[in-house]
């Protein structure tokens, strides 16, 4: 949500905004009333459990009941909707798609008797019948197949771009017929500003085609590459090691990962949760299917041989601070003017790889002084056809 | 917020989709967890076929509105394979009766492209056109998914169960089984037959070429006592003489004597000699449009030629003169310049007639080429049907005496003249079970399909030439439920085995003793199999008799009279086994430039007499035939290719064309490719559209295609070439010439060497992910191809010479068409090419107009997932074949030859990482690599060591309509003719 | 110095002023006539399979045309530069002749600047279209971008076409528009419609009339005439280069920007002609639009086909002269003979040779005829147009490559849309829109008038 922020003074524009969000409020209040009855298609489709029997769950695993709680409610730790926030607890969602086809037994086990140290330390205090358990069990069953409650609308761009118009027509109308306000300057100072963000809304959205810098999705896995690169400073190499020599940096196979967690099972973060989907997709021989942060697109062609390999670039140069971040983001916008700006600047290692030997030319310049270092431009590195093809 | 979405379900209805995939992955997982031995018997190679498609799809998916894509690392890593690094196998093709030993590009489990290999001696690094297209049969939509019986889907189990115990009551009761096959020339399999035959009693194995070799077989039978095709080694000719065999487009071996042809004629390095190539044809062959001297003559005067031509040999040696029917044509000069080049010379006959191929190996015998030019040590194999076998099991099968047929890859009821008839007695039959991998007529009447897997999934083994093996491996695991025959034979007479140990065991027993470097099996094996070819010196025992030439002289009738219909294989399609591959069907014929349909080649001067035109309909004995006027068609004949008209092929192939097969007659036992005294008429007012990719034949007096005599050529090297020498010398310019800093990639083309067989252009094709357009776009003259190969005639309307150029991007370093692009779509790069970013290109079409060369192609639609263009891209499967390294290009886009750039930058980045300067040789553009004439050579001018710039030096060197100044990469070197005159 | 002594009277019937005004706005307070209803259900109708034949070429792609790898321009360059042709017409005509002070220009200007309007408009959907990827046209202007910046190429006759053409629709469509505020501001204070006058009143900008509003007014005329004046020049000079800064046979002559010039300024004159013969029988303007008034366009066209022919004939000798083998080709064996020669030589008599019947009075004053003739010349610029894209294509460097062209259903309905179009556009300007510059008749009325004759340029010279 992008809020248009304004200038105190301008009272009137700020009435209006109000006056925008409580239309839009109306506009919006369709939208749950029409969630909540397909809702009920959904339940009405599912036999058992009893509707009861669900909510009894559900108010288990909020924290409603039992009445005389003195530990954690679930929800507290596992949480229902996407937080916005690393949170290393396994969310309810997770839980409820890891336990949804095993049977209750295992699923009682692993809440009342837990094996790992930190989970033993919240759940110790535990107390709950084991038919009432049974009942939260439910509810994450049918959680695991509806899917996290939906999260709040968010205004969207295209509601705001409208109003704008809206605002611009009465202006306009006011100028030419009403004149209903009294200074002029007012108006047009409307106009302008409404238009003014029109056109920066479109020229962001534009140059945002496309592009998702800072896009950090959900991953099947907490992985934190602030742990694995950062505290415990595994080299990226070690993982992602094909970078070197070929096009694809490489997401490790779970041969790789196995490594170290044939050994480690316990994190620090998660416990146990995360790192048992590694060791289950080991079991199961069926891969991890990772969500790419990093999209170019299909005419792109980089290579991490080109840049890692060749030109000994840092990996921090595009992939931004790695070893702080919990959940991997896009840090640079991948833009062409991004690449080719680098290139501009970049000096290109030329003397010490004997593949420039070939580039007699520069050789010559280099010794004659007309040129003073060889930038990766200066060798075509901004040619269509390195990247286009 | 932004919301990322994978798919037009998740969008409607998340929550459904949601319940779905949960459900799914509840199962499988406790599936899984449990044990359960299906899922758990997943191999590598059925991991890596997973793998493939899902990033198949993933980057298909990847088009227009966003995805969230999804990585899906290995559970374990192969060793070999490194994502975004391609591997090549090496493995041999063998179909249709053409092998090739190649090497396949194999990226992220994919075969996406195939290459000649190097070290075979038998394609030497060649390939044809349709060796190239053979990997898209791979990803054929038409293909079988699993056995069935009658229509219905049956396990391997059941199918092995059932036929088992038919085979058992057969083998009780003695009924007679066939096994009817294409030539085998895999010793393995043979072995795996024997084996077979020798357990299921009362077997036969009959081997059928829809084209067959059996006249040559025979009377190699008589001349040499083996039914053997000799070993013709062109390179050692100074004369070459075709008696209607098109050995450079159909004819056997053709890359092998494209090689040796071409290496025999190239005058690169200050060569000054080239042997002579004299053509006796009916229709205006590939090896004819490349012969010095053509003589259009009609196939029944064929025999009496060759009579005259023996007794004008026979009588200057003093032999004896054999006494017959009397030649229509003079060939004293032809008789004079075959006595001066004893022991160089080859004659050869593609007849199927017994008594003309005994005269030609009589003729060959009086010149003493047997030995030297014409070996007989490692005689080819890839022909061995003979024709009275398969007649012989029609009648077999109309009386009764036949049970059971087993058809491998060989279609008769579409191919054999009585096809209808073999039709409908295999429906007849008590058994009969089809291991063909694809829909075709004859697998219709039969009851069980039991698919074989793709050559490209299979192991197997060749011996192509006696004593020349190659292995092949599979390169995929088989996409479908599909099994080796030889896996099934073997199994029904009770051996259970993998084939792959089969033909180790094999190899083991037999290959590996014939050689003594290598003492270690596991080691040999290794070695074999990497690079992919074994072979072995031999020693020929046989001698020629000249048994039964007076015989054959008297059979010899004399030309026929009326209108003659010559039946040949077209360069494309050939015997109609790949009728189903779009790149094949999309391929225009070299000489006729058409592509998607056969024809009926008419003469020019027949044409202006009945008042025929392109695209008129004439019925020749009954059968619309459109009309294409050819030159150089002889007299009072009409050529029509076969392998066209398939009823049962799939999508593509399904009624393109007409079948000829019907027509194909029969003497003396042996098939013949000709009938006499058709009766044609036009058919009025009636026309049929052709796709003509090239309208215009003549060069207009312009210097296109230089050429010139080798006489003239020895005199003057510059000879045909004058044009150059004056645009160099008057060439001004008011513009920079650009300037190179590291490289400047160039190519040169010795139209000396191109044959104009159409390799390159598939080759190209297959590596840039060019798509097929279908017939109507062609004939609206907007191919796609990259590299077209324009053909040009000249002099003498009914007998022309004819010139093939092949034309691709020139990369101008003074290219008109960057200049004309408001959008700077297509500017020139550092290293001398001409780029073109297809995400940025709007499509205006200036620079279409403004290439003098019209090598720009256009997306008029929507070639990629278009119902409207249901070929090679509108399916999952079918994509799989696409580059991943080459961007697929959307609608409205401008598109044309890059240099194969993404061949140029991955070479370039190996040399980087190792440290050195790119090799000689090391890059090599799609076309070049498996140019069968070697006629392409790619390379930086900017090296003065490189071949490239030695032959940009050559005096026959000149760039096309180099007085526009446009300063191409491209250098084309003159065509030299050895015409005696 | 200009002399009306000699032109005669610029309008008939010796109106006064009120008369004019009540004269030229009759049809916009008149009751529509049934024709105009025809006429304009005709244009729709040629509209909609434009607009149907445009969303097909969208959808489906430019496969639809019967373009070809070797002639990838067709029809809708060809009927690009001949709305971009037509289009010159009224503002050059507008324009040279206000510089030139003629003031008998007044009564055809107006109808002559509506129909350039219009006629740009229709001329601009064509390269807009034309391209593969529509939607990604605004690539073509040079803006500041985040791909590196990437620019346009400053060297393509393409980029510089965009630039022209939009100018010279943005100002001719000024020029046009302010020179009407006078004449909305007559409607405005004589109608009686409430609606028209607050329409026609928004449109008028508040004009009062008052003399420094005149002054105003005249000044920006002269100005807005001075870039536009260099814009007719440039704007085909332009288009022309998209052909002469190629390399076809055909193309790449020098003799193009003036010839195309003057090629446009000769079609837009025939559709002025064309036009102004219309408004004369349907709308009775005879008095303001008098046999002079087509005379005198008549004079310049025959003045204006001698150019062409000579043109035509240069091209000619100089393909012969060059000794360019592909030029005599072209031209020789392609042109003047050839598969072409029938489009060759109508274009050579409707364009060189048809009006120079134009020499005879009676001619010109038989308005059947003229009307004839200007369709003629209409339609052999047309064909000069579709000799120079397609001839030099379909058969140029490389014989292998010769291909023919034919139009699809398609491309004819591209271009019969913009002639509905066009025509529904003229309609409603002679319905909405006073079709004759009613400020400037009245100033020319009384011209030749004793008490005006102060007023006549050089009646205080010495003489």
């Amino acid at each position: 949500m992008r809020n248009v922020i304004l200038p105190g003074r301008y009272t009137l524009l700020l009435k209006l905004y109000i006056a925008r969000v409580l239309v839009f409020i109306l506009l919006i209040s369709g939208i749950p009333l029409m969630a909540i009855s397909s809702n009920e298609d959904v339940k009405a489709v599912k036999e058992n459990p009893s509707h009861n029997d669900l909510q009894r769950g559900e108010r288990f695993f909020k924290g409603l009941l039992p009445k005389d709680r003195t530990f954690e409610s679930c929800v507290s730790c596992h949480i229902l909707s996407k937080p916005d926030t690393m949170n290393w607890n396994p969310s309810a969602m997770d839980i409820a798609l890891k336990y949804v086809g095993k049977d209750f037994a295992d699923f009682q086990t692993a809440v009342m008797q837990p094996s790992g140290k930190k989970i033993e330390a919240s759940h110790k205090d535990f107390k709950i019948e084991d038919e009432d358990l049974k009942k939260v069990k439910m509810y994450l069953d049918e959680l695991a197949s509806t899917g996290p409650p939906a999260a709040g609308p968010t205004i969207n761009q295209l509601a705001n771009f409208v109003l704008l118009i809206v605002l611009m027509i009465l202006a306009l109308l006011d100028l030419i017929f009403f004149h209903k306000i009294k200074y002029r300057l007012i108006t047009v100072l409307i106009l302008m500003g409404s238009l003014g963000f029109q056109v920066k809304m479109i020229t962001e959205a534009a140059i945002g085609l496309g592009r998702s810098k800072d896009y950090a999705p959900d991953q099947p896995i907490k992985f934190s590459h602030k742990v694995h690169a950062g505290d415990n400073r595994i080299d990226c190499k070690y993982c992602h090691h094909t970078a070197e020599f070929s096009k694809s940096a490489g997401i490790p196979a779970m041969e790789l990962c196995m490594n170290c967690h044939a050994l480690v099972r316990e994190g620090s973060r998660s416990g146990k949760f995360e790192i048992a989907k590694v060791l289950e997709a080991n079991e199961t021989k069926k891969p991890v299917v990772w969500v790419r942060v990093h999209n170019l697109p299909d005419y792109v062609f980089f290579s991490h041989a080109q840049h890692v390999g060749i030109a000994k670039v840092d990996c921090n140069k595009c992939h931004g601070p790695v070893k702080e971040m919990d959940i991997m983001r896009q840090h640079s916008d991948l833009s062409m003017g991004w690449c080719i700006n680098c290139h501009r600047e970049t000096k290109v290692n030329f003397k010490d790889n004997a593949y420039y030997d070939s580039y007699l030319k520069l050789h010559d310049q280099l010794k004659s002084g007309k040129l003073d270092t060889v930038r990766a431009v200066n060798i075509g590195a901004n040619d269509c056809a390195r990247c286009h093809y | 917020m932004k919301t990322y979405w994978r798919s037009i379900e998740e969008l409607n209805n998340p929550k459904e989709l949601r319940r779905e995939e949960v459900r799914e992955e509840a199962k499988q997982k406790s599936m899984l967890l449990k044990g359960d031995q299906e899922l758990n018997a997943s191999s590598r190679r059925d991991f890596l076929k997973t793998f493939g498609f899902s990033i198949a799809a993933a980057s298909i998916i990847a088009s227009c509105k966003r995805p969230v894509d999804k990585a899906i690392p290995y559970l374990m890593k192969p060793d070999e394979v490194t994502p975004g690094i391609a591997d090549y196998y090496s493995t041999s093709y063998f179909e249709g009766n053409e092998y090739g030993s190649i090497l396949v590009k194999v990226r992220d489990g994919r075969p996406i492209k195939i290459e000649g290999n190097t070290i075979s001696s038998v394609s030497q690094g060649g390939t044809s056109a349709r060796i190239q297209a053979s990997v898209l049969n791979l990803y054929d939509d038409a293909r079988y998914t699993g056995p069935s019986k009658k229509g219905n889907k049956i396990t391997w189990e059941d199918a092995d169960k059932e036929i088992k115990l038919l085979l058992d009551s057969m083998h009780s009761n003695r009924d007679k089984v066939v096994l009817l096959t294409s030539t085998i020339i895999s010793p393995s399999t043979h072995e795996a037959i024997r084996e077979f035959v020798e357990k299921q009693a009362n077997t036969e194995w009959i081997q059928y070429d829809p084209v067959s070799a059996s006249g040559l077989l025979q009377a190699n039978q008589v001349s040499f006592g083996a039914k053997i095709i000799p070993d013709y080694r062109f390179e050692k000719a100074k004369v070459v003489v075709s008696f209607g065999a098109d050995f450079l487009g159909t004819w056997l071996s053709t890359v092998e004597y494209t090689k040796s042809y071409t290496a025999g004629r190239q005058l690169q390095d200050g060569r000054k000699e080239m042997l002579r190539h004299y053509q006796f044809e009916s229709g205006m062959s590939l090896s004819g449009s490349n012969a010095d001297v053509r003589f259009p003559i009609k196939p029944s005067e064929e025999g009496a030629i060759l009579l005259a031509l023996y007794n004008a040999i026979a009588k200057a040696k003093g032999g004896m003169v054999l006494p017959g029917v009397q030649s229509s044509i003079d060939i004293s000069d032809l008789a004079k310049d075959l006595l001066e080049n004893e022991k160089q010379s080859i004659v050869i006959s593609g007849s199927n007639d017994v008594n003309i191929q005994l005269l030609v190996n009589g003729i060959n015998q009086l010149l003493g080429n047997y030995g030297q030019t014409i070996r007989l040590e490692n005689p080819l194999l890839i022909k061995q049907g003979i024709d009275q076998d398969i007649d012989r099991l029609l009648s077999e099968m109309k009386s009764g005496k036949v049970k059971a047929l087993f058809v491998w890859n060989a279609n008769p009821v579409y191919d054999h003249p009585k096809g209808n008839k073999f039709g409908a007695e295999i429906r007849k039959l008590g058994l009969s079970v089809s291991f063909s991998e694809y829909p075709d007529e004859t697998t219709a009447a039969c009851q069980y399909i039991l698919p074989e897997s793709n050559y490209l999934e299979s192991w197997n083994d060749f011996e192509p030439k006696a004593g020349i093996f190659s292995l092949a491996q599979p390169v995929i695991a088989p996409i479908f439920d599909s099994r080796q025959p030889q896996v099934s034979l073997l199994k029904w007479v009770g051996k259970e085995i993998n084939y792959r140990d089969y033909l180790q065991n094999y190899w083991k027993e037999n290959q590996f003793h014939q050689q003594k470097e290598i003492s270690d099996f596991k080691q040999f094996w290794n070695m074999k199999l990497q690079g992919g070819v074994f072979e072995t010196q031999l020693e020929s025992k046989l001698n020629y008799s000249p048994d039964g030439i007076k015989q054959a002289a008297s059979r010899i009738k004399s030309a026929g009279s009326g209108i003659e219909m010559a039946l040949y294989e077209s360069i494309a399609i050939g015997n109609g086994k790949y009728a189903n591959n779009p790149w094949l069907q999309e391929l225009p014929d070299p000489v006729a430039k058409i592509s998607w349909d056969n024809f009926a080649a008419v003469p020019v001067a027949y044409a202006e007499a009945n008042g025929l035109k392109n695209e008129d309909v004439i019925r020749v004995n009954g059968m619309e035939l459109p009309v294409f006027v050819q030159p150089g068609q002889a007299k009072d004949t009409i050529s029509v290719a076969l392998g066209y008209g398939r009823e049962i092929a799939g999508k593509v192939g399904d009624h393109t064309g007409k079948n000829l097969y019907p027509f194909v007659g029969e003497e003396d036992g042996n098939r013949k490719y000709f009938i006499s005294a058709a009766k044609v008429d036009k058919v009025p007012d009636k026309t049929y559209n052709l796709a003509i990719s090239q309208t215009h034949y003549s060069m207009e007096g312009r210097s296109i295609v230089s050429e010139t005599t080798l006489n003239e050529y020895i005199k003057n090297p510059v000879s045909g070439n004058e044009r150059e020498v004056e645009d160099l010398a008057k060439a001004v310019t008011l513009y920079k010439e650009p300037v190179y800093n590291g490289h400047h990639w160039g190519m040169a083309i010795d139209l000396n060497s191109c044959t104009g067989c159409g390799n390159c252009a598939i080759a190209c094709q297959a590596e840039n992910n060019i798509q097929v357009i279908g017939k109507e776009q062609v004939r609206n003259r907007r191919i796609m191809h990259w590299l077209r190969i324009d053909r040009y005639y000249s002099e003498n309307p009914e007998n022309p010479k004819v010139s093939f150029q092949p034309v691709m991007c020139q990369h101008c370093g003074n290219a008109p068409c960057e200049n004309v692009c408001p959008v700077e779509a297509t500017p020139h790069s550092e290293e001398g090419l001409n780029q073109i970013a297809y995400n940025r290109c709007v499509g205006t079409k200036y620079c279409m107009n403004n290439c003098p060369y019209r090598v720009r192609r256009f997306n008029w639609f929507q070639y990629v997932k278009n119902e409207k263009f249901d070929f090679a891209s509108n399916s999952d499967l079918g994509r799989m074949v696409l580059n991943p390294d080459v961007t697929v290009r959307s609608r409205g886009v401008v598109e044309k030859c890059s240099m194969c750039v993404q061949r140029i930058q991955e070479k370039k980045q190996l040399a980087k990482l190792e440290g050195r300067p790119i090799a000689e040789g090391e890059i090599k553009t799609a076309c070049a690599q498996s140019c069968p004439g070697n006629a392409i050579v790619f390379g930086d001018l900017l090296n003065p060591e490189s071949r490239i710039s030695k032959l940009f030096k050559d005096k026959r060197n000149y760039h096309l309509l180099e007085e526009l100044h446009t300063l191409p990469s491209v250098g084309y070197l003159t065509k030299v003719r050895n015409t005696n005159a | 110095m200009y002399k009306t002594d000699i032109r005669g009277k610029l309008i008939d019937g010796d109106k006064s002023l009120t008369q004019i005004s009540q004269d030229i706005l009759a049809p916009i307070d008149a009751k529509t006539p049934t024709w105009w209803y025809i006429a304009m259900a005709v244009s729709l109708m040629m509209f909609a399979w434009g607009a149907r034949s445009i969303y097909v070429t969208l959808t489906v792609g430019i496969g639809s045309w019967g373009q070809n790898n070797t002639v990838a321009w067709g029809w809708e360059i060809i009927n690009f530069v001949w709305w971009i042709g037509i289009g010159h017409a009224g503002t050059a005509f507008s324009i040279f002749l206000l510089i030139l002070r003629q003031k008998w220009r007044s009564s055809i200007n107006r109808a002559a600047e509506a129909m350039t309007v219009a006629a740009v408009i229709c001329a601009a959907l064509f390269p807009l279209i034309h391209m593969g990827r529509s939607w990604l046209f605004f690539w073509v202007f040079p803006y500041p971008n985040t791909r590196g910046p990437l620019w346009v190429n400053f060297n393509s006759p393409l980029f510089w076409d965009f630039v022209a053409v939009s100018t010279y629709l943005l100002i001719s469509a000024s020029f046009w528009y302010f020179g009407m505020v006078p004449d909305f501001a007559t409607i405005r204070d004589t109608t009686k419609s409430k609606i028209k006058r607050a329409v026609y009143g928004f449109f008028a900008f508040g004009w009062t009339g008052s003399s420094k509003e005149w002054l105003r007014y005249e000044g920006l005329a002269f100005v807005l005439g001075g870039i536009a004046a260099v814009l007719v020049v440039s704007v085909h000079s332009i288009v022309s280069t998209d052909f002469a800064a190629g390399i076809e046979p055909g193309w790449h002559s020098t003799i193009f920007p003036p010839f195309f010039v003057v090629g446009a300024i000769f079609s837009g004159f025939a559709m002025v002609l064309t036009l102004v013969t219309l408004m004369k029988k349907l709308y009775k303007m005879d008095d303001f639009i008098t046999a002079n008034h087509v005379d005198a366009v008549c004079r310049i066209l025959v003045f204006i086909s001698l150019i062409m022919g000579t043109a035509y004939i240069t091209e000619i000798f100089i393909a012969w002269y060059s000794g360019s083998e592909y030029e005599v080709f072209t031209f020789f064996r392609n042109r003047i003979t050839g598969e072409y020669a029938y489009q060759f030589w109508f274009m050579f008599i409707f364009n060189a040779l048809l009006p120079q019947l134009f020499w005879s009075k009676k001619v010109r004053h038989n308005i059947w005829i003229v009307f004839a003739i200007s369709i003629c010349i209409n339609i052999g610029m047309w064909l000069e147009r579709y000799i120079i894209i397609v001839t030099s294509l379909t058969k140029d460097f490389l014989p292998a490559n010769w291909a023919e062209y034919h139009p699809t259903m398609v491309e004819i309905g591209f271009y019969v849309g913009t002639i509905g179009m066009f025509s529904a556009a003229v309609l409603l300007f002679f319905k909405y829109i006073p079709q004759i510059a009613i400020h400037e008749v009245k100033m020319i009325s009384k011209y030749n008038t004793q008490q005006f004759d102060h007023l006549k340029p050089g009646h205080h010279d010495y003489e």
